[in-house]
């Protein structure tokens, strides 16, 4: 570690300036502070933990005796389907994200994350989700089908009111806050580390949340797809569910659990990574195998898509079929058990002691164990099918669930509550508090095993006495209230700690990693200096001696002549490419994020002109966060020591570029989920499909216009690359008039299409996917216009053309999705 | 631009010159890939083979079929390989990087850090790929084995 700090306190003060947000209601209201983003995060994520936790109080009093009618079935159904879209969807990963948003830009030597402002769109657009749902209680119409909303239960037919749109407009404004908060955490790891912090030295909750935001990105649009095809079969009469109109009941699991196996690894992998950063400092010495520990969380991801059909094993696929995603679902434990051995072997060869945060981890690892185990057992086909649907799936998701984010969370609040606060958390109450939660956890969830065993299925309301399950569902009751009474002593010892806590110091538990070389709690500006990382431990170096480099942490860069700056660095070793300068506060996107919520408003009252405002607020909002400040528009270089720097970039050295091509994946997954959805569809189908294939020249036509588009845009983007604006603006004009022409021409095509969305599950099909398309033309227009608009009033030059590299990207990437669409649409139909 | 003078650590990836970059990503990422393939391509060949719409038949539809997934496992499995060996291949080019080879400061990094500390940046990528394309390598191999044990239509056949 390096030598005393020397930054002279002028800087600091002019960096307090400068980072600050304002007080009172303007500050509250549009900080894109990560430490303030966080916090919220975490306590908005954990009310909801409460608000399940009550839900699942209500579940378990129903269930405490046979015979039991404390609510009916009905209210029942609502209560364990809030419980479950509750704590998997607004507790488990938010609260994930909540650590991550705080400690990552302290843990990597940033001044924030990559992008600030998307950072505040995530956290609002959760709120906004949150209350959206919670809009469905006192309209006594909450989501009833449980967390995975299987149809044909979850179509209209079956379940009339509103309960499920409920659950599927709140899915997709969960999914644009996860999308966005997924890719700033994949630019911001990439983009903005301290000098010399190489992947290598990532911490591995920086591993956990990096794998989560990249699974994030390629599964949740699969998700995305279901809920918005149940939302269009339930409202406009599309069939993509409807087997009797050529859908299928199944293309909704498969896209359920294509999302909902990694996500499982969403709300674990940080968790995990909390524990494996956490547990070294309590052991006195570096986790065991660090770099085994970081592949397998890449790995466990990597696996874990590819085993969603075990979910499915009881839906008469084929035995080969299952014995394929049977086998990978065993071999995954593999990654899993090299985490468990890493953290055991810690504790084995560390000198351990026992703290609150300790008490939880270790906790975890023993729930992490059990339910690993009946994971294991659930992977064996044969033994899947006695245990589908009963109480033993039920004990082995909340031994998962409970035990390997609950417990972590818990352990990594008592862990990082002095850095959050300056402050202690209480030893004593934190100690109730492990024992009441570890006791009350395996009282509620092991009997649970036993009553699966003897055949107790799930979601049932009440149950006959006599069977066998009584004594077993008592104390699974009693638990629930035991682990319950654990929750409240944790709040209140946070509640209590927060005023009256020891004052911490900035680093209490004597940690390795840089956030506790920061004061505590931080300075809006996190670092006077930007540190400089020679290895993994900066704050163990003097004594591990295992690296030849050491850190810098108080003597060097200071980054403070204009504004809010930071560095942008390469994506693996870390070294300076440019100056970025950070966005101030600001309310968009609190205001972009409530006209999300207004559109969701407007669909489920079918208040279409509330819909159509909220998407003219949003489309106001998107195009005033990307007009460019005087600011960020500034060209030059600065003289640092890493030599010169421009301010700012363009291409791959650009976070804006990263955050771009972050779109395209997450929208080239979903439009890949769609056509997935086609060819499912196509080849279930028992009668002609399709029964009349679309026309052929028309699009062929639109094809040619499209691509001629992309070979426009190419030779304007090429232009701007070379300073010359006349051919930038010719470029960029031409493509914006053959992305119209395209439109036009879809249109006279649907004109003439005797093709139904409401006929046939193909019509549904064949609207949606060239409609969402169409959609994707309409948005890029808006990007290339304005665009073409800057390049007329002179804002790019050579090295100044970010937005014209980026709109370019997206344009192309919009037209590679066509060619796909044309080809499986309009070409595969004359080949059969 | 207001800085403090520092003396700047040294570059974390010293070795970083002996290894192409598409070799440690094909290391990383080639095993993955080559499996996912081998899933999405034998999971429609399987299921549809045997159960093509609303009934399921006692075999399969599709002739050939396990030749088909049997072939396609085989690509997989060379590719899996492949994999494996490039890496290996960088890891072995890069196993002594760390940074006493910097020329900068002092010399201490234990040699045997890679596992324990990850120290040297090339190397640590190389032995990820190693270890992920062993992974992939098994869990193909898995994929391969139940395509001989395991009925594909019918259980017990």
């Amino acid at each position: 570690m390096a030598a005393a700090p020397a930054i002279e306190q002028p800087i600091h003060e002019k960096l307090a300036r400068v980072w600050a947000t304002p007080r009172g209601v303007r500050g509250t209201l549009s900080s894109v502070d990560h430490k303030t983003i966080g916090i919220r995060y975490l306590i908005t994520a954990i009310a909801f933990l409460v608000i399940g936790g009550i839900e699942a109080l209500v579940i378990r009093s129903q269930l405490a005796v046979s015979g039991e009618h404390l609510v009916s079935a009905g209210t029942y159904n609502m209560m364990f389907s809030m419980h479950g879209v509750t704590m998997i969807f607004l507790y488990a990963a938010p609260v994930l994200s909540g650590f991550s948003n705080y400690l990552w830009p302290l843990m990597l030597g940033a001044r924030d994350m990559a992008y600030p402002r998307l950072n505040a769109l995530s956290y609002w657009t959760y709120l906004v989700s949150g209350v959206f749902l919670y809009t469905s209680v006192p309209l006594g119409a909450m989501p009833n089908a449980g967390w995975f909303d299987y149809v044909p239960f979850a179509a209209r037919a079956f379940n009339p009111g509103l309960n499920i749109d409920f659950y599927a407009l709140t899915l997709l404004l969960l999914a644009v806050s996860t999308t966005v908060g997924s890719i700033n955490f994949i630019t911001t790891l990439f983009k903005t580390r301290a000098p010399g912090m190489s992947v290598n030295r990532l911490p591995i909750i920086v591993w956990g949340t990096l794998t989560a935001s990249i699974a994030n990105v390629f599964a949740l649009p699969a998700l995305s797809a279901a809920a918005v095809m149940l939302f269009l079969d339930r409202r406009y009469g599309t069939r993509f569910y409807d087997a009797s109109a050529g859908g299928h009941p199944l293309l909704w699991q498969h896209l359920f659990w294509m999302f909902g196996h990694p996500w499982v690894y969403v709300v674990v992998l940080p968790a995990m990574g909390i524990v494996s950063d956490a547990l070294p400092t309590f052991c006195r010495r570096p986790l065991v195998g660090y770099t085994l520990v970081a592949l397998a969380t890449v790995a466990t991801a990597m696996i874990g898509f590819g085993v969603w059909l075990h979910h499915m094993f009881a839906t008469g696929i084929p035995p080969l079929a299952l014995a394929f995603f049977g086998g990978a679902s065993i071999v995954i434990t593999i990654p899993s058990a090299v985490a468990v051995f890493a953290w055991l072997a810690t504790l084995w060869d560390g000198r351990p002691w026992f703290p609150a945060p300790m008490k939880f981890m270790l906790g975890f690892i023993a729930l992490f164990v059990i339910g690993g185990v009946s994971g294991v057992m659930t992977a064996a086909v044969p033994f899947d099918w006695q245990l589908t649907d009963t109480y033993f799936v039920v004990a082995h998701l909340h031994y998962v669930l409970v035990g390997i984010n609950v417990f972590p969370v818990i352990a990594g609040v008592y862990y990082w509550f002095p850095k959050f606060t300056g402050r202690m958390m209480n030893e004593r109450l934190g100690t109730w508090n492990f024992w009441m939660m570890f006791i009350g956890a395996n009282l509620v969830f092991f009997p649970m095993h036993i009553v699966g065993l003897m055949g107790m299925p799930r979601r049932i309301y009440t149950y006959p006495g006599g069977l066998g399950w009584d004594v077993y569902n008592a104390i699974e009751t009693v638990g629930a209230f035991v682990f319950a009474i654990g929750v409240l002593l944790f709040v209140a010892n946070v509640m209590w700690s927060r005023g009256r806590g020891n004052l911490a110091g900035s680093n209490p538990w004597d940690a390795p990693t840089l956030e506790w070389s920061t004061p505590s709690p931080p300075p809006a500006y996190n670092f006077a200096t930007i540190p400089l990382i020679g290895s993994r431990h900066p704050l163990w170096e003097d004594r591990l001696q295992e690296g030849s480099a050491k850190s810098v942490l108080h003597r060097g860069p200071v980054l403070v002549d204009a504004g809010r700056e930071t560095f942008a660095t390469s994506p693996l070793d870390a070294e300076p490419s440019a100056i970025m300068r950070m966005p101030d506060d600001t309310y968009l996107p609190l205001i972009l994020a409530v006209c999300l919520g207004v559109v969701a408003y407007g669909l489920l009252f079918s208040l279409l002109w509330l819909a159509a405002a909220g998407a003219i607020g949003v489309a106001i909002s998107a195009i005033a966060w990307l007009w460019p400040s005087d600011a960020t528009a500034r060209l030059g270089v600065a003289d640092t020591e890493f030599g010169e720097l421009p301010l700012g970039a363009s291409g791959r050295h650009s976070v804006g570029w990263w955050g771009v091509i972050g779109v395209i994946a997450t929208e080239g997954a979903f439009f890949a989920y769609l056509l997935f959805s086609y060819f499912y569809l196509a080849s279930m189908s028992v009668n002609p499909w399709p029964d009349r294939a679309p026309g052929f020249w028309l699009p062929l036509v639109n094809t040619l216009i499209l691509v001629a588009s992309s070979v426009a845009m190419f030779w304007a983007e090429r232009g701007a690359r070379a300073d010359r604006t006349t051919r930038l603006r010719w470029g960029v004009g031409l493509a914006v008039a053959l992305g119209l022409l395209f439109l036009v021409l879809q249109g006279v095509e649907y004109s003439r299409e005797a093709l139904s969305p409401t006929k046939t599950a193909y019509g549904s099909l064949f609207y949606t996917i060239t409609g969402f398309h169409g959609a994707h033309v309409f948005v890029g227009l808006i990007m290339l216009v304005v665009v073409l608009v800057r390049a007329l009033r002179g804002h790019f030059a050579a090295g100044r053309h970010e937005a014209v590299s980026n709109a370019a990207a997206y344009w192309h990437f919009v037209d590679a999705v066509w060619l796909a669409v044309f080809t499986s649409l309009y070409i595969t139909p004359h080949l059969r | 631009m207001a800085t403090h003078v520092t003396a700047q650590p040294a570059h974390p990836a010293p070795a970083r010159v002996r290894v192409g970059l598409s070799a440690l990503w094909f290391g990383l990422y080639g095993g993955p890939l080559a499996w996912t393939v081998q899933t999405l391509v034998n999971l429609p060949v399987a299921a549809h083979g045997c159960f093509p719409r609303l009934e399921p038949l006692s075999s399969p539809t599709i002739g050939g079929l396990r030749a088909v997934v049997v072939g396609v496992s085989i690509v997989a499995l060379a590719v899996c390989v492949a994999a494996t060996a490039v890496a290996f291949r960088s890891w072995a080019r890069t196993r002594e990087e760390h940074q006493s080879s910097a020329g900068s400061a002092r010399a201490h990094a234990p040699a045997n850090a890679l596992a324990e500390t990850g120290e040297g940046r090339t190397r640590f990528m190389a032995l990820a790929g190693l270890l992920t394309s062993a992974t992939f390598l098994v869990v193909s191999l898995v994929h391969l084995a139940s395509i001989f044990l395991v009925s594909p239509c019918a259980i017990g056949r």
